[in-house]
């Protein structure tokens, strides 16, 4: 039975229902690409950096030692080991260098003079953006960190001014910039912490070997046997380098081995790709649970249309299984024709904008967007699978009725009573018009929940869009404007002299000031969990409070701060389960193996890095000694550009400051990495706004169609225009506004998981959203619900009522 | 001039480049007050005339008067509210909406007419006094018919337009369906025009107007109809 005439039908049914092969198209299309554009994303990171790692020939492990630095013979005994690929040696040591306009915090560091591209033993090798490599030993290439964009030129004279080692160690102290470069070593803008200055690298100076001429070096970097094949973010890449530390660390008991998860730029890029790997999974589920129900109704309501048709296939003898192909072969077509086209959209466009957006804040390697068909296959069964579900259960309802029943019109639905009749003081008020809606709204349970739904989800993704803006924003108001009362950060000389105390009090625009040590540690908990933060210790216990606000972030709490406290930052303590009470253990950078006892004595509000607080006495108790100074926190009354412009250059010219960080230059600098954000908020709006559009257009479409008859009667009647197209459209207002107040508690639920996902390893981001947003999203999920009423209401009023009076259909 | 007038009215149908004449010249007139029936054989153009009349499509040509007002000039907006105001219109297939009850569907009617009767009271006239809060589908065909008419009635329309009333429903309903439309002419006044395919029913109207092929073919005046309940079919 394969009559030329069925065939002839099928084409028929297609070119009939073209736009509700549109709207399952559409919403496969929409789910798939979604599902499968997010999921893509991390493994594009991944793959792309771990071309970029393996072409630059990235050090697997990196050697420190504390007793001192390597020889050329340590730097061969290393080599000599079986798990070890090649080595490279070379020195890097902190300096304030004096470049551009002002101080900066650098670090001088080593590439091989006679480096070839194929020289297996050069690692990190210098990718040049700018410029040309240094081919005098006076000459040098850098890598600025986000901090001074666009200060240092080709050609400006980078001056050595205060090496943390012997100076002696230098040949050159005077460098002309010939070039820009990059290097996997250095892939966030974020350069590290520095032991000097602000705490903070702000660039990194590449200068030859020949610089430091003694044949002495401060650490190794090792390629491991075996762990340049494998990807660099696969198991087996791991288990490759972790069996060859463990060689190393016995073979060589004194040194201090670390991976790539040491590594701060490494860490950070893995954070941002895994953390879009658990966004990846669960946006698109609200895509697809509106995907799946979106084709069970289209699917449902045209099976229900084409009732008379199968009635009379059946009638003549047609198996159930050859009528349902029909329909199951539509909904496949509509399906993986909508899936495919949104695979290879969403494959390409979601990759390029998040990469994009992390742009702002890594310094990627080119973007080799690749080809997975083992998402494109898991997405498009996942869709089919919703799809043809939802026809089979739509037939097979329809094919269990006795073929005679199926020749008759399906008996309408039967009105019912809605639980809100019940309460009849309300009921009795409520006008007529919306007495009907209300019987309306509730009638069809299936597209109640889909248009509820469909909307819940675009609120939900606006308020978090919207909602992820404000955090972020948040963040930096309220570290440097709430959290941090000061203005500026000097660094001094490990002893403070009087002629630095004369400067400070002789300057007009310091208001007040305060001497700290300021330290990167790093602390353990009980557990032997580590985690990076920055003592700050006082000079005056009592003044701290004063620069720093020290307070419980929910209940705004003032905590106490005196000789004896501890106080711990919000996140670090989250982190490492800290509370008040809670043993920790400190220790320092230059000597890993020296461990610091301290109890905690409160938890406080802070969003950007990490520190801990030490009061006077606690500090000798646990250390040993009173601290020396290093910084002092300065507030200023004025902080124009000219005025810090000014100010610095004063402190400058006592000669006990050689640089000043202003928190306002800070902020400015952390915006911008946020800016990354935006274009992830907008792909969530436009997103949101798609998948309010279908679902609703599609909605009420199918509710016009089934209900012709009743609206060519309304005409009939003597509805207006308006009156008839209200009679439809205070159905969608209901839902819609049903759907907002869902779509709030969706996006709250979501918004939580997200911002904890999101989060960067140094903030921690308030879940913040703001007023303004909820009228933003409300807006916009009103304004997409009408747009849809206003394409549909050019339906309504094409009904003709003679055409769907005349007889049931 | 009659209170319904139809002059020289034509309608053309036109399904690509096939041209249909559903009313080909059509003149008539119906006295206020009167029971008429327009009778013909199926596909003879009746409902095509009753639609013109009710304002529910607009003639291809001719002239169509309702009480000195010419509708055959209304606008689109014209003849909604001709419809609304005006008309009250009875459906072969009753068309109510399934999702209010008997008493709300008739509400949902009277609520955009100027001088509504009072719904429960229409209802009561019908005979559904205590069927008003059941649905639709609760409903037998000749309840739902009757509540059709009470929807139409309730509007106190100045014409009662039905098209086939009595097609969907058995002999014995159909006849108090018929009773139910004659009584609003006899005791109300009300002008009413019924479509049927059907001889025996004319004999209850005062005005038959046959139809054939789009043409009128004949307007007889009844001096004496029969009663609703006398007619045998
Ligand atoms: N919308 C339409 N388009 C094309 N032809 C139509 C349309 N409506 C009715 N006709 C044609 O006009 C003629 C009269 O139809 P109709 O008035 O419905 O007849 P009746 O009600 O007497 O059975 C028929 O031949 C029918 O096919
Ligand atoms: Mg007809």
């Amino acid at each position: 039975m394969r009559g030329r005439a069925y065939i002839k039908d099928i084409r028929r049914t297609f070119i009939k229902s073209f736009s509700r092969f549109i709207s399952v198209f559409f919403m496969a299309m929409l789910g798939a690409g979604v599902y499968a554009g997010l999921g893509a994303v991390s493994p594009n990171m991944k793959n792309s950096v771990s071309a970029y790692y393996g072409q630059q020939n990235f050090m697997d492990l990196r050697i420190l030692s504390p007793a001192g630095p390597f020889t050329r013979a340590d730097a061969d005994a290393v080599a000599a080991l079986d798990c070890v690929e090649s080595v490279m040696a070379s020195v890097s040591t902190e300096a304030i260098c004096a470049a551009a306009d002002k101080d900066y915090v650098a670090r001088v560091q080593t590439f091989p003079d006679e480096a070839d591209a194929g020289d297996k033993n050069y690692l990190n090798r210098l990718e040049l953006v700018e410029g040309r490599m240094p081919q005098g030993s006076n000459e040098c290439v850098v890598i600025t960190g986000s901090l001074i964009p666009n200060k240092i030129h080709p050609g400006d004279s980078v001056l050595v001014k205060e090496p943390r080692l012997n100076k002696a160690l230098f040949a050159e102290t005077a460098f002309t910039v010939v070039g820009f470069v990059k290097t996997p070593q250095y892939m966030s803008y974020m350069l590290g912490a520095a032991g000097i200055g602000s705490g903070q690298v702000d660039c990194v100076v590449f200068v030859r070997a020949s610089v430091f001429p003694a044949p002495l070096y401060t650490e190794l970097f090792v390629r491991v046997k075996g762990a340049g094949s494998a990807n660099q973010f696969s198991k087996a890449y791991k288990n490759t380098v972790a069996a060859a530390l463990e060689e190393i660390r016995t073979a060589f008991p004194a040194y201090v081995v670390l991976d790539r998860d040491a590594l701060e730029s490494h860490v950070e890029f893995t954070d941002a790709a895994n953390n879009m790997k658990s966004v990846a999974t669960v946006f698109p589920l609200i895509f697809f649970l509106v995907a799946a129900l979106v084709s069970l109704t289209t699917m449902t309501r045209m099976i229900d249309e084409e009732r008379l048709s199968i009635g009379a296939y059946r009638s003549l003898g047609y198996g159930s299984v050859k009528i349902a192909l029909k329909y199951i072969l539509y909904a496949f077509l509509a399906t993986i024709a909508g899936a495919l086209i949104g695979i290879g959209i969403g494959f390409e466009l979601f990759t390029r904008v998040i990469w994009g957006a992390y742009g702002i804040v890594f310094n990627f390697p080119a973007l080799s967007v690749g080809f997975y068909p083992g998402i494109l296959t898991l997405t498009a069964a996942l869709m089919l699978f919703f799809t043809l579900s939802a026809t089979v259960y739509a037939c097979a309802r329809t094919l269990r009725e006795r073929p005679a029943l199926l020749l008759q019109p399906k008996s309408p639905q039967v009105g019912r009573r809605v639980f809100l009749e019940r309460i009849k003081p309300f009921w009795r008020r409520l006008p007529f018009s919306y007495k009907i809606t209300a019987r309306n709204t509730f009638l069809n349970k299936k597209r109640f929940f889909m248009t509820v739904i469909g909307v819940a989800g675009c609120m939900a993704l606006l308020l978090i869009g919207f909602g992820l803006k404000d955090s972020i924003n948040a963040v930096l108001m309220n570290q440097f404007e709430q959290v941090f009362r000061y203005d500026a950060t000097a660094a001094v000389g490990g002893t403070v002299t009087g002629g630095l105390q004369a400067t400070l009090d002789d300057a007009s625009r310091i208001t007040d000031y305060a001497f700290v040590l300021k330290k990167a540690l790093n602390v353990e908990n009980e557990k032997g969990e580590p985690y990076d933060a920055f003592l700050v210790a006082p000079k005056t216990d009592g003044a701290l409070r004063d620069f720093i606000v020290l307070q419980e972030r929910k209940s705004k709490k003032p905590i106490a701060f005196g000789s004896n406290s501890v106080v711990v930052t919000e996140k670090l303590a989250r982190e490492l389960s800290l509370r008040v009470g809670s043993e920790i253990r400190v220790n320092f950078l230059e000597d890993a193996a020296a461990a610091y006892p301290l109890t905690v004595t409160g938890v406080t509000e802070n969003y950007v890095l990490e520190y801990v607080y030490v009061g006077s006495s606690a500090y000798v108790a646990a250390f040993g000694a009173a601290p020396e100074y290093n910084q002092v926190l300065l507030k200023m009354n004025g902080a124009s550009e000219e005025q810090r412009r000014a100010l610095s250059e004063k402190l400058f010219a006592s000669g006990a400051v050689p640089s000043v960080a202003f928190n306002a230059d800070t902020v400015k600098r952390f915006s911008n990495s946020f800016k990354s954000l935006d274009s992830i908020v907008y792909v969530l709006i436009v997103s949101a706004a798609l998948l309010a559009v279908v679902v609703l257009y599609n909605l009420t479409n199918i509710n016009i169609v089934e209900r012709k008859r009743e609206i060519a009667t309304l005409k009939v009647l003597g509805f207006y225009a308006r009156e008839t197209n209200m009679y439809v459209f205070r159905e969608t207002l209901i839902l819609t506004l049903l759907g907002i107040i869902a779509g709030i508690f969706l996006g709250l639920g979501l918004f939580g998981f997200v911002v904890t996902t999101i989060e960067l390893k140094v903030v921690l981001i308030a879940h913040i959203i703001k007023p303004l947003s909820y009228v933003f999203s409300f807006g916009l999920t009103a304004v997409f619900s009408v747009l849809v009423a206003l394409l549909i209401s050019g339906k309504i009023k094409g009904i003709d009522m003679v055409e769907s009076l005349k007889s049931v259909e | 001039m009659a209170f319904v007038e139809f002059k020289d009215v034509s309608k053309i149908y036109k399904t690509g480049s096939v041209e249909c004449r559903a009313v080909n010249g059509a003149s008539f007139e119906i006295e206020k007050g009167e029971l008429a029936v327009i009778m013909g054989q199926s596909g003879a153009g009746k409902t095509t005339l009753l639609n013109l009349l009710g304002g529910m499509d607009k003639a291809s040509g001719g002239r169509i008067f309702l009480d000195g007002a010419e509708i055959s000039g209304y606008s689109r907006r014209d003849l909604t509210r001709y419809r609304r105001l005006d008309i009250g219109f009875v459906f072969q297939f009753y068309n109510l909406i399934q999702n209010l009850t008997a008493l709300e569907n008739v509400e949902l009617a009277a609520q955009i007419c100027k001088t509504p009767l009072d719904a429960k009271t229409v209802l009561q006239e019908v005979g559904l006094a205590d069927r008003m809060h059941n649905f639709p589908a609760q409903l037998s065909g000749g309840e739902q018919q009757r509540v059709a008419i009470a929807r139409a009635v309730a509007k106190n329309p100045k014409l009662l337009l039905c098209d086939e009333p009595t097609g969907a429903l058995d002999y014995k309903t159909g006849k108090t369906v018929l009773a139910l439309l004659q009584a609003e002419s006899k005791q109300n006044g009300r002008t009413v025009v019924i479509i049927t395919h059907n001889q025996e029913i004319s004999k209850v109207a005062g005005r038959v107007i046959k139809i054939d092929s789009g043409r009128i073919v004949g307007v007889t005046i009844n001096a004496r109809p029969l009663d609703a309940g006398e007619v045998e079919w």
